[in-house]
């Protein structure tokens, strides 16, 4: 029987390891999108290209599909910041020549292909409410605490598959709770939108033009709006805006120009200060309330108040293009260097504001860098170099030495793949870094007080890594049938869910949606 | 009807007790089954026997097994992702045939079936226990009817207690869908149908 059984099996053609494979096809897109999943207190959405479905995969390993309808999902959706919602576009095709016994697109003419495009808000793994959209907006944009998502079109994104005549001006305003959506004419290519504290007004940025939207009333409308540019010849391309603490004004930092847009929300006026060139990253610290600046290609931080608005300069070594935001100081680094600094306003001599410069000094120039949520610690992961030529983690002590100092430890690691992510759990008050690294079927945690590291394993190497919200993690995994890893830190369990990507893999084909 | 037909025109029958070994073909143009290859067809592999019950009619059996798959590539870098269809297709009919000398046999078949798919998806086949395998199974029925061609040389010609035949029929096949679970549905052929295959004859 131990002969007869295996041979058998072979004459009929089954077991797994000689599945038949006589022809091979490339496929445009991937069954799963495994480096961008999206964890809320429902589970992880995963968006599953292939087969225009999205499906939740729970923390218990299990997982269903979301019912979405028939029609293309256009990009990954977006979860609100509180994690209670994902938004979804998603465009529906259906065939204007009366026939409908019509399933498939190709069986429609060219010309009477009509698409329809909507907003999908999803809650518990469900549509909770389906928005009909009269433009085909692809981007999305929400507030703080997610009653407010803002539908634009994305700057750059390609519209000759969109049907009908697009406006360019307007952006949709979704009330999330209700569900009800106005549109709203702002000017040309909106790029960005921010909500103040409380959400009763809007800043939207688009093309030489920023207006300001008033939320409290009955629906959405334009406040006021601001010139960036007095010349109707000179266009003014906004890459970067931050409302200061108090929600009284608006930073805008313009692309290809060394000049910093102050917008006074309260008594509408513009004013423009001088930047000594155009900055690579711009970050409000709350903590501090000023306004952080730095130039990849000049060595110095820019610091803006928020009473006067003044600017100063700090040198630094070497350039910083990056700025991690800490609740009191900033964290600074750059891909091309393998200095990180820590950054803080203090107060000098009889009150004066001074500026505290900690510098790090790296084996390798970083690939990424994390601070830790208690922020003592900075995990940077870098590039091979120094350490034995292969890629590295460097723990930075961003801790006070007690003397009103700061230490510049640096405690460098060899990893055995590249690192491809960072995340942060607590045991008891000792903080933990998960640390994921290409090829390698384990996560390795590490904790930061004491150094002691366990290896957690995975069934294959990972992809990506993400908390949730219950203070979990999740990993996924390099399998292209869909496998994802749930992580309890305290506990060291890992949970496995498989084979969510296959869903519908036999019903890929465009279908049309029956006509209404 | 056309088995009506034979039965009510000619006088000569004598169906053979038989056990074959039979290759046969399903037409599939489902677009679910483009995922496992890009022929139009199930070929299929199987045994097969009459019992003749009565000296014009015997009762059919057999079993069927096709098998297709690909290897899905998603990207420059990725692996391929194995994905497999398999059917096993239980026949159960009516046979009946007419005597053109002792040699050629045209006959006509009509069967009842039953059909079990199985999909296997695997991301690494060179690992029997991978992480990455799904299967997915369903059952469902159809219909297949057949007309052909025996030829046979009996056990008493040679001076054997077998004989041997070669057959050959075509026909048209139906099946319905079968749920395959989270990998969705798929149709196991529908359409023109063949068979052919070497019989031992007793």
């Amino acid at each position: 029987m131990p002969r007869t059984v295996p041979l058998l099996a072979l004459l009929a053609g089954c077991g797994w390891n000689n599945l038949p494979a006589q022809e091979n096809y490339y496929v445009d897109e991937p069954l799963w999108n495994s480096t961008g999943p999206i964890a809320t207190s429902d589970g992880v959405y995963v968006e599953l290209p292939a087969a225009d479905a999205l499906v939740l995969v729970r923390a218990d390993g299990t997982w269903s599909p979301v019912d979405v309808g028939v029609g293309t999902l256009d990009r990954a959706p977006s979860p609100s910041p509180d994690g209670a919602t994902i938004g979804s576009f998603i465009t529906r095709i259906w065939c204007a020549d009366g026939e409908v016994d019509h399933v498939y697109v190709e069986a429609c003419p060219e010309d009477e292909l009509e698409q329809d495009h909507d907003l999908l808000l999803i809650r518990d793994g469900a549509v909770g409410a389906t928005i009909a959209l009269d433009n085909p907006y692809n981007g999305l944009r929400w507030s703080a605490d997610g009653t407010w998502a803002v539908a634009l079109i994305e700057a750059g994104s390609r519209l000759n598959n969109a049907g009908g005549v697009v406006s360019l001006t307007t952006i949709l305003f979704v009330d999330v709770a209700s569900g009800s959506a106005t549109s709203v004419p702002v000017g040309f290519a909106a790029t960005d939108v921010l909500f103040d504290a409380d959400a009763s007004r809007a800043v939207v940025l688009s093309q030489s033009e920023v207006a300001v939207v008033d939320l409290t009333g009955g629906s959405p409308s334009v406040a006021i709006t601001y010139g960036l540019t007095l010349d109707a010849d000179d266009v003014v391309v906004p890459v970067g805006i931050e409302l200061t603490p108090d929600g009284d004004h608006a930073l805008i930092s313009v692309e290809g120009d060394d000049s910093l847009y102050i917008l006074d929300l309260v008594n509408p006026s513009v004013n423009i200060k001088a930047l000594s060139g155009a900055p690579s990253a711009m970050a409000v610290n709350l903590g501090e309330d000023r306004t952080i600046l730095v130039y990849g290609a000049d060595a110095r931080v820019d610091i803006v108040d928020h009473d006067g608005f003044d600017v100063d300069s700090v040198g630094l070594d070497e350039p910083m293009s990056h700025i991690l935001d800490a609740s009191d100081f900033s964290v600074l680094w750059s891909p091309d260097s393998r200095d990180v600094y820590r950054f803080q306003v203090t107060e000098g001599d009889e009150g004066a504001i001074a500026y505290s410069t900690t510098e790090y000094r790296l084996q390798s120039t970083p690939l990424s860098v994390y601070v830790s949520p208690d922020e003592q610690f900075a995990v940077a992961l870098t590039a091979p170099g120094a350490i034995g030529g292969r890629y590295g983690m460097e723990i930075l002590d961003l801790r006070s030495d007690g003397e009103g100092g700061w230490r510049d430890d640096v405690w460098p690691y060899a990893l055995e793949g590249r690192g491809l992510g960072v995340a942060f759990a607590l045991e008891g008050d000792a903080p933990q870094a998960l640390v994921l690294q290409q090829d390698q079927d384990y996560v390795y945690q590490f904790d930061l007080m004491s150094a002691a590291a366990t290896e957690l394993g995975l069934s294959a190497p990972p992809r990506a890594i993400g908390a949730m919200p219950d203070g979990g993690f999740f990993v996924t995994e390099d399998v292209n049938t869909g496998l994802m890893a749930f992580l309890d830190p305290s506990s060291d369990a890992v949970v496995e869910a498989a084979g969510f990507a296959t869903y519908d893999l036999l019903g890929q084909d465009l279908l049309l949606v029956e006509e209404d | 009807m056309l088995t009506t037909l034979l039965l009510t025109t000619v006088s000569a029958w004598a169906v053979d007790h038989e056990v074959s070994g039979e290759l046969g073909t399903l037409r599939n143009t489902d677009r679910a089954y483009d995922v496992y290859t890009s022929l139009n067809a199930m070929p299929s592999r199987g045994l097969g026997g009459t019992l003749a019950l009565h000296e014009r009619v015997g009762v059919t059996g057999g079993w069927h097994r096709s098998s297709r798959g690909s290897e899905l590539y998603f990207g420059d870098d990725s692996p391929a992702v194995v994905a497999a269809f398999y059917t096993d297709t239980f026949d159960l009919g009516v046979k009946a045939d007419v005597a053109l000398g002792d040699m050629l046999r045209p006959y006509v078949q009509a069967s009842g079936l039953l059909v079990r798919g199985v999909s296997r998806v695997d991301d690494d086949p060179s690992d029997p226990v991978s992480v990455g395998q799904i299967k997915e199974a369903g059952l469902t029925g159809g219909a297949l009817g057949l007309a052909g061609l025996t030829l046979r040389i009996s056990g008493d010609r040679i001076n054997l207690p077998l004989g041997f035949s070669v057959h050959a029929g075509l026909g048209y096949g139906y099946v319905g869908r079968v749920d395959l679970g989270d990998l969705g549905t798929i149709k196991p052929g529908g359409g023109f149908a063949s068979r052919a295959g070497l019989s031992l004859i007793f």
